[in-house]
């Protein structure tokens, strides 16, 4: 694609949040007429990218260019110059009307700031229509279902006359009918000259939909080529590949005793229950994409959401977790994924988040021995190198690796020690240095007898920290490898393919092994 | 087609104001049965009056808490600028228009200032205001503790003054609340202060200036109850230091009885309307049948939380 025919480009785009890498020299083009696809795997940088171009977050580096000339982005602008966004988290007013939600930011008027609500009940049914959308204007939208309010978001930007619409991953939040809905709507978009974004980490629907894909990896561009001249193997190939490192591995788990037996566990409607052994000293890896159920999962074991029916086993004994309660006396500890707010109390000292789970065993007669507390923390600061070692400053002023060094620690310090540790991306928004003492904790935790679970996407970890790693899509256990056939891109296949894959590659003989 | 079901979908999203209505209507068949001193129209026309003032002062926070805030020194502007133009005045016909100028004038100050600390200094609302409203508190209470200067005559005949047999205070009423109902709900303003306080980052993404628009509604708060304190002053001859101190805790009854979400993004002009009646009423109401205040407090009390909590299952569903 030339620049000269692109409705919308990014050009040398750099964006680094903190010490973190975002984007780095990404280049793209969205001509007229084409679906462009955006793909890579959790965090390459594709939500990014978006926000960029839809003037949410500023680039440190690099341009976007509009017409071939370069545009200043902010959500206005973008919208001015007909970019518009169908995004994944809730860009909606739920309390607000299909109505006002369609004309929000772009309200048409008499004068005196009177609205011309005639004019905008119009267009904005003349826009549902088009895309074969039956919603009442009136509805409010926190009733509608997510398809429907995509369709909202779309019929938004035909009204605003977007030339360009960016999908943020639609396919994270629909499936099935309502997904195949949403790819009509896009192609129909494509026959009248707009140039669609859309990103994915689906691979097949890329090949059903897209005229071009871009790959992103670790915040660069890898590949832009025509749909056409790429296979599914191409892509896969392309995705994988991040570096991690050398690590020695630790030896093999004995698996000689389970800790933990989860038995047909069903965590929401449509899927089918889950069942899995966990043994002790083994370290479970848990791939997938986001929004294939893993966190779900998580919470499930530690009685965050509860599971809806199934059984989990202790040693043998069913146990009920009902709440968070339940799981700590279980000796199951869930450390969150969102450790800032459900990790950690941020304003607190570090001495008070360690002995928070804790304060039972510090106190006598009910009072809290202040000076237990402090040997509890000055210890647990040196066993998991908390920096800098000390125990009064607030949590909230440490970096990303310390804070989730003390959030690990607060369970860990626990007595009695718990035997099933469930790990939530414990390495997310940590930097290199934090990250290899995150896993010599996770070392530390088999060591002494405890599984762990661990959920990560970045696959690298999850091959170089587990014995044996469950794979799991659209919220189903799709396949188990073991530690000798664990490889990026046999994870990554049954993530993406699921069991689909699976079913095709057995009938087919295999062709795509 | 598309207005098959309409009333339905209506009636959904009004359900709070509806509520609010049908207690008022409620509360004034009840004292109308109850209380044969009620049933005189001068009666009525004296309580719709005795609404104005909290009405206008729950008006304005409305607006502040639908964008997602609140102002909790709404009381103490009202008394300043009830006191400001008192003192200007100082009985005097010819300084009217000084007086109100000055009173709407502390409303713009101070409004623009809790607009500064909680959008661009971003302290929370609820400090900010609370702050504000201990400084104005201090402002008063320095320059006296009783009551100071005298409204001029033709000012205070507001009060009991009729055009063609209506009150002038119910026309002030009806233009008031029409103009509050014409912003929130006709203009594009009054959307963007729903999606500010219903998914600020949604609007923001939506290209909605959501600074901008939090910081207007605290303007708007505080000119509007500064004209809230004027307008009281009718009422009460000279500014008092003290007015402030209970209006505070009535506007938020008066809304959150109106239905509106303190949550932000829900709630009418309507409603609040309707909140501000129902506390007029049930005065009247109590005052005839002869009940003592702090009786009055108690079902005050009980009526907020039994609302709160029917919006609370409404939302569970």
């Amino acid at each position: 694609m030339n620049v000269e025919r692109a409705l919308v480009s990014a050009r040398g785009i750099y964006k680094h949040y903190g010490g973190i890498r975002a984007l780095a020299d990404v280049s793209l083009d969205i001509g007229s007429a084409e679906i462009h696809a955006l793909v890579g795997e959790n965090g390459a940088g594709k939500s990014t990218l978006v926000k960029i171009m839809t003037g949410a977050e500023k680039q440190d580096a690099g341009q976007v260019m509009v017409d071939g000339r370069e545009a200043q982005l902010t959500p206005e602008k973008a919208r001015e110059l007909g970019i518009g966004a169908v995004y994944q988290e809730p860009s909606l007013i739920p309390a607000m009307t299909v109505l006002e939600n369609v004309f929000l930011g772009w309200e048409q008027r008499f004068g005196l700031g009177l609205l011309d609500h005639r004019r905008m009940r119009r267009e904005a049914a003349a826009a549902l229509d088009n895309i074969g959308a039956r919603i009442h204007l009136e509805t409010e939208v926190a009733t509608l279902s997510v398809a429907d309010r995509q369709l909202v978001e779309i019929a938004r930007a035909l009204v605003q006359q977007a030339r360009v619409l960016i999908f943020d991953e639609p396919s994270a939040v629909l499936s099935g009918v309502e997904l195949e809905r949403i790819f009509n709507v896009i192609k129909e978009l494509r026959s009248h000259g707009l140039g669609i974004l859309y990103i994915s980490h689906r691979l097949a629907e890329i090949f059903e939909l897209a005229d071009r894909a871009t790959v992103l990896k670790d915040g660069r561009v890898v590949a832009s080529r025509p749909v056409n001249e790429l296979t599914m193997e191409d892509l896969i190939h392309l995705m994988v590949g991040r570096e991690i490192g050398a690590r020695h591995l630790r030896p093999e788990a004995a698996r000689d005793r389970i800790v933990l037996e989860v038995d047909k566990l069903a965590l929401g409607q449509d899927r089918e229950p889950i069942s899995f052994e966990l043994h002790a000293g083994e370290v479970l890896g848990l791939a997938g994409l986001v929004g294939s159920g893993r966190t779900r999962l998580a919470n499930a074991l530690g009685g965050i959401r509860p599971a809806r029916a199934g059984v989990v086993f202790r040693n043998g004994r069913p146990v009920r977790l009902k709440r968070p309660s339940d799981a700590m006396r279980a000796g199951i500890v869930v450390i969150p994924e969102d450790r800032k707010r459900e990790g950690l109390i941020l304003g607190h000292s570090v001495r008070e988040n360690l002995a928070l789970a804790s304060l039972k065993e510090l106190s006598t007669i009910g009072m809290v021995s202040a000076k237990a507390e402090r040997r509890l923390a000055s210890e647990a600061v040196k066993v998991f190198a908390v920096r800098p070692p000390a125990i009064d400053v607030a949590t909230g002023t440490l970096s990303g690796g310390n804070q989730q060094k003390v959030v690990l620690g607060k369970w860990l310090v626990r007595k009695p020690s718990a035997e099933v540790v469930v790990l939530d991306e414990p390495t997310r928004g940590v930097d290199v240095g934090a990250k290899y003492e995150i896993y010599n904790l996770i070392d530390a935790l088999v060591a002494r007898g405890s599984g762990v679970v661990l959920i990560s996407s970045e696959l690298p970890e999850v091959i170089a920290m587990s014995d044996r790693v469950l794979v799991m899509s659209a919220g189903n256990i799709v396949g188990e490898l073991k530690r000798g056939e664990l490889s990026e891109e046999r994870i990554l296949r049954l993530a993406v393919l699921g069991r689909e894959h699976e079913l095709a590659a057995s009938e087919g003989g295999g062709d795509a092994a | 087609m598309r207005s098959v079901g309409w009333p339905n979908h209506w009636v959904k999203r009004q359900a709070r104001t509806l509520l609010a209505w049908s207690l008022l209507i409620f509360l004034f068949l009840l004292t109308t049965v109850l209380s044969e001193t009620f049933r005189s129209p001068a009666v009525v026309t004296e309580t719709f009056k005795g609404a104005t003032f909290v009405g206008m002062a729950a008006a304005a926070e409305f607006f502040v808490v639908v964008a997602g805030g609140i102002d909790l020194s709404i009381g103490s502007v009202a008394t300043i600028s009830g006191m400001a133009a008192a003192v200007l005045m100082n009985g005097r016909d010819q300084n009217i228009p000084l007086a109100v100028a000055a009173a709407l004038g502390v409303g713009l100050v101070v409004g623009v200032i809790n607009g500064l600390l909680v959008t661009w200094v971003k302290i929370t609302p609820f400090v900010a205001t609370f702050g504000m409203l201990y400084v104005l508190q201090g402002v008063a209470y320095s320059y006296s503790v009783n009551p100071v200067g005298q409204a001029a005559p033709t000012f205070y005949n507001l009060y009991e003054d009729s055009i063609a047999g209506v009150p002038v205070l119910l026309l002030v009423m009806v233009g008031f609340w029409g103009i509050c109902w014409y912003v929130a709900t006709q203009t594009a303003f009054g959307k963007h202060l729903y999606a500010v306080g219903g998914e600020s980052g949604a609007a923001r993404l939506a290209g909605v200036r959501t600074t901008r628009v939090s910081f207007a509604s605290y303007v708007i708060c505080s000119v509007v109850a500064a004209a809230a304190g004027l307008l009281e002053l009718t009422q009460t001859y000279v500014g008092t230091p003290d007015l402030g101190a209970t209006l505070l805790l009535t506007t938020i009854t008066a809304v959150v009885i109106g239905g509106v979400s303190l949550f932000g993004g829900q709630g009418s002009v309507i409603g609040v309307l309707g909140g501000s009646l129902v506390l007029a009423f049930l005065g009247q109401f109590f005052d005839s049948v002869q009940v003592n205040a702090f009786f009055q407090q108690l079902i005050e009390g009980l009526i907020i939380l039994a609302l709160l909590g029917i919006y609370r299952q409404r939302v569970k569903r």
